[in-house]
């Protein structure tokens, strides 16, 4: 099929792309008379601007004070008729099939073997609203949405140099999605643009609906717990991630870009940081680290401290723990495990849920987990209050969170089965696992380890904002 | 743009001032050989120049651009002499994985797990070390540095937590009363550095590693050394001296606001530290054998040398007197000796007269 030229008879090519939709009724075939040429408008329904159409394309184009020769019908067609931007050809069946999916509107003409697409989408699309998954207090607002031009218009806003390369190609093959890799020429490494690239070449997959499904192939085969890839729903953080030599992927149909390589250190990073002191925002980029440290160690040390270590604790503190311990019935692991299962539950019924209905979970979950569990002696106080500060810090890291439930979970294992053995293997496990990702060259735990001067001030403590655009390191200095 | 495989000079040492403060801080004070407090803290300045004799060999085997290994060298000999020597030092990275496996065995047999079978713990220990030791140097390297920072703020926390309990008073007198088992103490605080043999086999693989980068880390690592066992003495005094681990003796006496017992915490920091040793020698052996006998890329090596570790902890682990027998610097001095200085300074000069034949 993909090889099926057009054979310039306009019916028999139009019947031929109708054949390949399975004569799908949302498939409209328009007969036209173009300078005494018969022509075929395709186009389908709902994905076109019906009115845009008729005013841009169909009406000019079937005006015969357009058109002085019939010899000059293709050029004009092409250059002086249509009133749009955006004109492309397609010598090919397949190639036109794609560019009715994408939403074009086609027009065959008789006798010529090239289809002319004509950029006429209409189809429903989110508006450009503000971002939901990372909040900022000062800084702006705009997020993506799900549409990939829309996301390429919002980020060449912010990043309005002509430097900004955007390489645009299909992933896909039931579902297929339009990707655009972007990066800035000049930052980012050439070596790692041509890796993503040939990352995304090497996606063979039957369906694309999302960003997120193209991490597994931009992490290089890796499969470690922590991605080589991160995520942001925020222009303005790609585009700064642009301007520090990373690159970035948008999925049509996703409101998330991926910009790869990503640091371990861009998970305690936010858009806010740049707008504060510099002092407060190494003081919060240091709280969110401790935050991170806290959702996934505190309940394992809490059991882990109470079965194995009490000694550490002062007696007072101890004796408190152990007397409101004693009146539940499960070993406090089992404890430890069950409450976060609960709140696991009561975070993916929140999530899942209508929107209505999400406050009653909510409001459920603290009946029952906070007061009810508690007067009934199934679960003890100490317990309860150690759950709350983890699950508080690990929003604070919200795009760790998946992996702190599951990270968090074996770590009260470890704990409540060798105590501080268990947890320490497992931290010294992770942190190995940590160091060992890096397949675009850049390691995950840079610029800590190794160790680069200029990007441990800027990723770590936070340089200063003027002129620092010109200091920063890239992501090719990072390589090691 | 980066090398694959290969580390920076700051991550080695890292790795190395971990591994062996770990040997030096968890190493039971019988090993000492009766020697004072005093001598431990003065055994520094031996150690200083042990270190530096050790590097003389080093430095001339891996030559100028550091870009020579041991087996290269001996390859040049003989392809025989080349495996020979690839057995020889992957076998003496498997002993000394497992000596520092047993030490932390006993440690853990001794303060953590009393009246409990360790064994499964340690197995555990071994593959996740394995494991770790699979994802190559490149990870080692980088986990080194970050257990060193981590190691380095523990150190400081332990020092700061503990030092209202100092006491000149408890301070042995600083005079070296046995110069002989002085240097002995040096001696053996070196052949507790065996870590220095993967310079043998690992400097191609680090950037611009240089003599300066040994003698650095040589005088930091001193320094902590002489620091902390003067710290050790000053706050348990006499007392620490009859305690079979002085440095957890020391943490136990440490308070830092409600965390009354940092001891606990610090068998954490210990276990990490004798994580990186047992990952880095089995990555050494594991080494060895790749260059002189193998090519596969697989993990399995990893963890039958991991098997292998655990196999040697096991006869080595059944008592404090069979480990201090395996231990004993008598049995391990003269094979330190051997590995670290002899043969690689016959290598050196057979193949140098081999060099020199050829070129006339």
């Amino acid at each position: 099929m993909q090889t099926q030229t057009l054979s310039g008879d306009c019916k028999q090519d139009a019947q031929r792309i109708r054949t390949l939709f399975g004569n799908a009724d949302d498939l409209i075939l328009k007969p036209l008379v173009i300078n005494h040429f018969n022509a075929f408008g395709l186009y389908l329904d709902g994905l076109c601007d019906e009115e845009r159409i008729i005013r841009a394309v169909t009406q000019p184009l079937t005006d015969p004070a357009c058109f002085s020769s019939r010899a000059h019908t293709a050029k004009q067609i092409l250059l002086t008729a249509y009133k749009g931007a955006d004109v492309k050809t397609a010598d090919t069946l397949s190639k036109t099939a794609d560019g009715i999916l994408a939403g074009n509107f086609i027009i065959l003409l008789e006798g010529e073997t090239n289809a002319f697409l004509f950029a006429a989408q209409g189809f429903p699309r989110m508006p450009v609203g503000q971002a939901q998954s990372e909040q900022n207090e000062f800084g702006g607002r705009e997020g993506f949405n799900d549409t990939l031009k829309d996301n390429i218009a919002l980020l060449r806003r912010k990043v309005n140099t002509p430097q900004l390369c955007i390489e645009q190609r299909t992933v896909g093959e039931s579902c297929r999605a339009g990707v655009a890799v972007c990066y800035l020429a000049g930052k980012a490494d050439a070596e790692m643009i041509v890796k993503v690239k040939k990352n995304l070449t090497a996606a063979k997959m039957d369906t694309l609906l999302g960003s997120g499904w193209l991490r597994p192939f931009l992490n290089g085969g890796n499969y470690s717990v922590f991605p080589a890839t991160g995520i942001t729903e925020r222009p303005d953080v790609l585009a700064y991630k642009l301007s520090v030599g990373r690159i970035g992927i948008l999925v049509d149909g996703s409101p998330f870009a991926l910009i790869v390589p990503y640091l371990f250190t861009d998970y305690f990073h936010a858009p806010d940081d740049y707008v504060t002191g510099r002092v407060y925002a190494f003081f919060i980029r240091s709280l969110r680290l401790l935050c991170f440290l806290i959702a996934l160690t505190l309940p394992a040390f809490f059991v882990a401290v109470c079965d194995f270590h009490p000694n550490m604790l002062p007696s007072e503190v101890m004796f408190k723990i152990a007397s409101a311990e004693a009146q539940t019935p499960f070993p406090l692991a089992l404890e430890a495990v069950a409450i976060h299962l609960i709140y696991e539950f009561v975070r993916e019924a929140g999530l899942r849920m209508p929107k209505a209905a999400g406050h009653t979970v909510s409001i459920v979950g603290a009946l029952v987990i906070g007061d009810a569990a508690v007067k009934a002696g199934l679960i003890a106080a100490p317990m309860l209050i150690v759950v709350a500060v983890t699950t508080v810090c690990s929003a604070v890291v919200s795009k760790l969170q998946d992996r702190l439930a599951v990270l968090r979970l074996l770590l009260i294992a470890a704990g409540a089965l060798s105590g501080f053995f268990g947890i320490f293997l497992g931290l010294g496990l992770l942190t190995a696992e940590i160091c060992s990702v890096s397949p675009y060259g850049v390691p995950l735990s840079a610029p800590l380890s190794p160790f680069e001067k200029r990007a441990f001030a800027d990723g770590i403590l936070r340089t200063g904002v003027s002129g620092s655009a010109l200091q920063k390191p890239t992501a090719g200095d990072l390589k090691f | 743009m980066g090398v694959k495989g290969k580390i920076t000079a700051a991550q080695l040492y890292a790795v190395f001032f971990v591994s062996i403060l770990s040997s030096v801080f968890t190493s039971l004070s019988s090993e000492a050989q009766g020697s004072s407090s005093a001598n431990r803290i003065l055994n520094v300045f031996p150690f200083l120049i042990w270190a530096s004799l050790a590097a003389v060999p080093i430095f001339l085997i891996i030559g100028k651009n550091t870009d020579q290994t041991l087996m290269s060298r001996c390859e040049t000999l003989s392809p025989f002499l080349s495996k020979t020597a690839a057995a020889l030092y992957a076998a003496a990275a498997l002993w000394y994985a497992s000596l520092g496996l047993s030490r932390f065995g006993l440690f853990m047999q001794t303060e953590l797990f009393p009246n409990k079978n360790v064994r499964l713990l340690i197995l555990i220990f071994s593959a996740a070390a394995a494991y770790t030791a699979s994802k190559g140097l490149e990870t080692l390297g980088r986990t080194g540095l970050l257990f060193f920072i981590l190691l380095a703020a523990g150190i400081l926390v332990i020092t700061g937590a503990s030092i209202k309990y100092f006491d000149f008073a408890e301070l042995p007198p600083l005079f070296p009363t046995d110069i002989k088992g002085l240097f002995f103490g040096g001696f053996v605080t070196l052949t507790k550095s065996a870590e220095i043999l993967s310079l043998y086999v690992l400097s191609p693989c680090v950037k611009n590693h240089g003599k300066k980068h040994y003698a650095f880390w040589v005088l930091c690592f001193s320094l902590t050394v002489c620091v902390m066992f003067t710290v050790i003495a000053g706050v348990t005094g006499a007392f620490g001296e009859r305690q079979t681990f002085q440095f957890y003796t020391l943490t136990s006496v440490a308070e830092l606001g409600v965390l009354e017992r940092l001891d606990e915490l610090l068998s954490g920091l210990w276990l990490l530290c004798a994580f990186l040793k047992t990952s880095f020698f089995i990555f050494l052996s594991e080494k060895c054998l790749r260059t002189s006998f193998y090519r596969t890329t697989k993990k399995l090596p990893f963890f039958v040398l991991g098997a292998a570790v655990f196999l040697l902890y096991l006869p080595v682990s059944v008592s404090e007197k069979a480990y201090k027998l395996a231990a004993d610097p008598l049995f391990n001095g003269p094979i330190f000796i051997v590995l670290v200085l002899i043969f690689p300074t016959v290598v050196y000069f057979l193949s140098k007269r081999k060099a020199d034949r050829r070129k006339t």
